[in-house]
């Protein structure tokens, strides 16, 4: 289990706050991602709970063990807090050979030569490396540095994993299967995990929770399913997939559930969610995926959830067709089958159910 | 008590010894200096503060003398062995020039040659009675005794001007190639010639590399000592580093005085520092390390071609080929004596017989052997640590522990070397007329060159690979010695072995320091032709140019082994 509470990390003399008050819990056995943009604070915070940085304010506990408390004065050295980590340049050591790097964390410990060895070997097989082990390291390909690194992180039997974007030196295939690959590993060995990362898929694929950070800040968290469908803030529906954001005013809560918004699309309805209180006149924010849209020949005729617009743009993108449709003065973004007959200028229908869209308030912060 | 305790690691034990043994060898000397400066009795006695020094100073006409002959004799050097270098480094790397590659080995070997051996061999060239020129240019011309003289000043500058001309040649040739050539072409399409090209672009580039390079050989002028004994001091042209040794070693000797001169030396080189650092602010110009180099553009030149060549055949004869030459010679003559039908019929052996005989030469050997490795050794391990701490950790006073251990450049060997003896003359610390007190000199000699080495390999690392072995559970000592030192190894090789060369090179160092028993070759050589045993010394002198060759080759094969290749 690790536990971050009002983690506060500040550079350049406190002008940069890195990491603004952030708190989560990741539980034992899951494995929990950082997801937001470049800068964001993800790493800083990441480093804080190897103990790479000292934090201003805040507290760290991995299982039971406080390893950083302002409070207390407590700061546990990196070396003493028996964490694995995985860093984004991989850091595998050149001058050592494959073998010498996994076993470093194994050494200066209770072990014996043969044990070292063993569970070295052992951490190589899981990665599936264990035919390379006397190679030197610079001679690794980018894949297989990243296996190497991971067999390092797992091989002193850490409390927990720390991952820094360990797929974004990787191209495009290998990244796919080394995603599998590390959420087997993590599975198998039940690791409690903290994975750092810019790429939604990788989180979205990889995580049992997902905290979407910004400017220092966490926003907020959930599973992949709660952070895609139901987006709380305008921040993490837009940058976990594309969103397009519609402004309305809520209007009120009706039968089977649902509750109706006026935009400039007209009247929309959509499912509400028992915990939200809106009042009347609220300003509001409706998020529609572009794969929730459905785009059919003609021109709408005053329904509700359903309003007109002029085929803008169309872009062929194999798996589906990214449509951009003017309606009004908006511009609405809408993916439909690579089989749908779109034509650029073309008149449409836009629609979508009402229980695949959602409500959030317009606060002026967000 | 648990608070200190808790200090007390090993680590901390680690770092802190290396800080404070830094911030000791630094702030000595100018303390032992300012203090022996205002005292009127010998080293290791203490009497009232007296500012009699510095008022006899001043009314001595001779410190003003050695203050002028010193900045004339810089400066003239320095514009010598800079236009030298930087002709020769604009031939190989930027025209068509023939033998390149003879020019590029030639100007290693000229690296190989210690000071005051080049020193010695063109006094056997050109002094006035038995200079081999000398006499053959009376033999043909009959032009009489002398009619080239090495002795003074104008002689003073030409010896060092050519012997130092690899410095400015490396750094300038570095300083061609790391330039740009679409840089010049662009010039070339916006419609300049090449002579255009050449004034307006090149040489405006090339400026702010050429000014700090000759500041860099001024400063090194400065505290020039070889030369100006050899062939200043018999004629009464002095400078400062002379006029302090003649200070303390010519009788009746003065500590006060020349503790007092050195004040003056410490001001003008300080003054020298200032300008240089002024000018390079960035530290670019230390760069050691080769980087990614371009291909640069060739000028050709055309019907001069065959003149370029032979000029830069004639250069390097003079500047290296001819001293060798002609201590090669010497070596295996019974007598001293320019080269004859009835000489050649005497060449022998015997002086190598000597010197694989002699006790005073195995035991010069042994001990250069002790102090370059030891000194080498310790120095290097402080640069790694210095440059470790002034990278990667944010400790408070970091910047001053840099600028602390930059100091060794700021003190002249001589200086330097009385103020150890000053020193170690007065503690109850019995180094004084050991080894010890060398290796200290060196230590603290070498550290600037060696910070710059190691920090220039540190800045190319990773930072992740050093925590990565926090994080795998390995403590400071543990990381540093299996990560960061390892990591450092080219820059290591480089200050090792720069530093063990220099020992066998430098005479500034071992003539104040050096005793009966604790000769290193340099002084050996010093002390053998001052009594005249001119082959003696000629093999002597070819065993060590032997000698720092091999060092100098393993450290580049090395070196080059693990990556990296460095001038010097
Ligand atoms: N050592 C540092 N010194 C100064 N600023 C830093 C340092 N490390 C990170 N920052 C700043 O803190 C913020 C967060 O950085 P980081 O945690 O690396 O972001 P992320 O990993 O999300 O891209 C950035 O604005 C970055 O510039
Ligand atoms: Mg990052």
């Amino acid at each position: 289990m690790i536990e971050v509470s009002h983690l506060l990390k500040t550079f350049a003399g406190g002008d940069v706050r890195a990491v603004d008050d952030v708190s989560f819990t990741v539980a034992a056995g899951t494995i929990f991602t950082l997801l937001g943009p470049s800068g964001c604070g993800k790493t800083t915070t990441l480093r804080s709970v190897a103990g790479l940085e000292r934090p201003d304010a805040g507290a760290i506990r991995l299982f039971d063990e406080t390893v950083f408390s302002s409070d207390a004065r407590v700061f546990v050295h990196p070396y003493r807090r028996r964490v694995g980590m995985v860093f984004q340049s991989y850091a595998i050591w050149p001058h050592m050979t494959v073998m010498q790097n996994v076993a470093y964390p194994l050494r200066g410990r209770e072990f014996s030569r043969g044990e070292i060895r063993e569970r070295a070997l052992k951490a190589l097989e899981m990665v599936n490396l264990g035919e390379l082990t006397e190679r030197p390291a610079p001679a690794l390909s980018g894949g297989q540095q990243q296996r190497v690194a991971l067999a390092r992180a797992i091989a002193g039997d850490p409390r927990i994993l720390l991952l820094d974007e360990p797929l974004s030196n990787l191209d495009a295939k290998l990244r796919e299967e080394m995603r599998g690959q590390i959420r087997q590993l993590q599975r198998k060995l039940g690791l409690t995990s903290l994975y750092v990362t810019h790429d939604q898929v990788e989180a979205l694929s990889l995580s049992d929770v997902i905290a979407i950070m910004d400017g220092g800040k966490l926003i907020e968290m959930g599973t992949p399913r709660d952070v895609y469908l139901h987006p709380r803030s305008r921040f993490a529906a837009q940058f976990v997939g594309l969103t397009n954001v519609v402004p309305g005013r809520w209007q009120a809560t009706e039968e089977h559930g649902l509750a109706r918004v006026e935009t400039p699309f007209g009247p929309i309805r959509y499912a509400a969610a028992e915990s939200e209180s809106f009042a009347a006149e609220d300003a509001v924010l409706v998020l529609i995926r572009p794969e929730n849209i459905r785009l059919s020949p003609g021109s709408a005729a005053g329904d509700s959830n359903a309003w007109s617009g002029r085929v803008a743009s169309t872009t062929f993108l194999g798996e589906f067709i990214d449509c951009e449709v003017a309606c009004g003065d908006r511009m609405v973004r809408a993916r439909v089958s690579p089989f749908h007959g779109v034509e650029e200028g073309a008149e449409v229908q836009l629609r979508v159910e009402p229980d695949r869209c959602s409500v959030i308030a317009d606060s002026p912060a967000m | 008590m648990g608070q200190i305790t808790r200090l007390l690691t090993w680590d901390n034990l680690f770092l802190g010894g290396v800080v404070l043994a830094v911030i000791y060898l630094a702030i000595i000397p100018v303390a032992v200096m300012i203090f022996g400066s205002l005292q009127s009795g010998l080293p290791g006695t203490f009497t009232p503060l007296t500012v009699r020094n510095y008022v006899a100073a001043f009314g001595e006409p001779l410190l003003y003398r050695s203050i002028g002959n010193t900045l004339v004799y810089s400066v003239g050097a320095g514009i010598i062995s800079f236009s030298l270098g930087t002709y020769l480094a604009w031939l190989t790397e930027r025209t068509d020039v023939r033998f390149k590659g003879f020019i590029y080995v030639s100007v290693l070997t000229a690296m190989m040659i210690p000071g005051v051996l080049f020193t010695i061999s063109w006094i056997l060239l050109i002094s006035p009675r038995a200079g081999l020129v000398n006499v053959y240019l009376n033999a043909l011309f009959g032009v009489g005794e002398g009619l080239i003289d090495p002795y003074g000043m104008a002689g003073m500058i030409f010896v060092s001007g050519i012997d130092d001309f690899y410095t400015p040649f490396l750094f300038m040739a570095a300083a061609f190639r790391s330039m740009d050539p679409a840089l010049e072409e662009a010039s070339t399409i916006a419609g300049a010639g090449t002579r255009t090209t050449f004034f307006r672009v090149t040489l405006r580039l090339m400026m702010p590399a050429a000014l700090g390079v000759w500041l860099l050989i001024f400063i090194r002028g400065l505290e020039d000592f070889e030369v100006p004994a050899l062939l200043g001091i018999p004629v009464g042209t002095y400078v400062l580093s002379t006029e302090i040794y003649l200070t303390v070693r010519r009788p009746p000797s003065d500590f006060n005085m020349a503790a007092t001169y050195s004040m003056f030396y410490l001001g003008v080189a300080m003054l020298g520092l200032y300008l240089y650092h002024r000018w390079t602010r960035a530290s670019d110009s230390y760069a050691v390390i080769s980087g990614k180099g371009y291909q640069p553009r060739v000028t050709s030149l055309g019907r001069w071609r065959p003149f370029a060549t032979l000029s830069a055949m004639g250069l390097l004869a003079v500047a290296v080929y001819l001293p060798l030459v002609v201590l090669a010679w010497t070596s295996f003559l019974p007598w001293y004596g320019p080269p004859s039908a009835a000489l050649a019929k005497a060449m022998t052996l015997e002086n190598y017989l000597w010197l694989a005989e002699d006790d005073l030469v195995l035991s010069s050997l042994k001990n250069n052997l002790i102090v370059g490795f030891a000194a080498a050794a310790v120095v290097t391990l402080f640069a790694a640590v210095v440059a470790w701490i002034v990278i990667r950790t944010r400790l408070p006073g970091r910047r001053l522990l840099d600028g602390l251990a930059f100091s060794g450049t700021a003190y002249p060997s001589m200086v330097l070397g009385l103020a150890l003896i000053w020193f170690y003359l007065t503690v109850p610390i019995p180094i004084y007329a050991t080894l010890w007190i060398l290796i200290i000199a060196y230590v603290t000699k070498r550290l600037p060159v060696s910070v710059r080495i190691c920090s220039a390999v540190l800045v190319q690392v990773n930072r992740e690979l050093e925590e990565a072995s926090s994080v795998a559970g390995a403590g400071f000592l543990r990381t540093f010695t299996r990560v960061v030192l390892p990591l450092l190894v080219p820059g290591l090789f480089v200050s090792f072995a720069t530093t063990l060369t220099i020992s066998f090179k430098a005479l500034s160092i071992p003539i104040l320091l050096g005793h009966a028993g604790t000769e290193l070759m340099p002084l050996l050589i010093f002390d053998l032709f001052e009594s005249g045993e001119y082959p003696k010394v000629a093999a002597l002198g070819v065993a060590t140019i032997v000698v720092i060759t091999f060092a100098t080759a393993a450290a580049r094969l090395a070196s080059r082994r693990v990556g990296v290749t460095a001038p010097g």
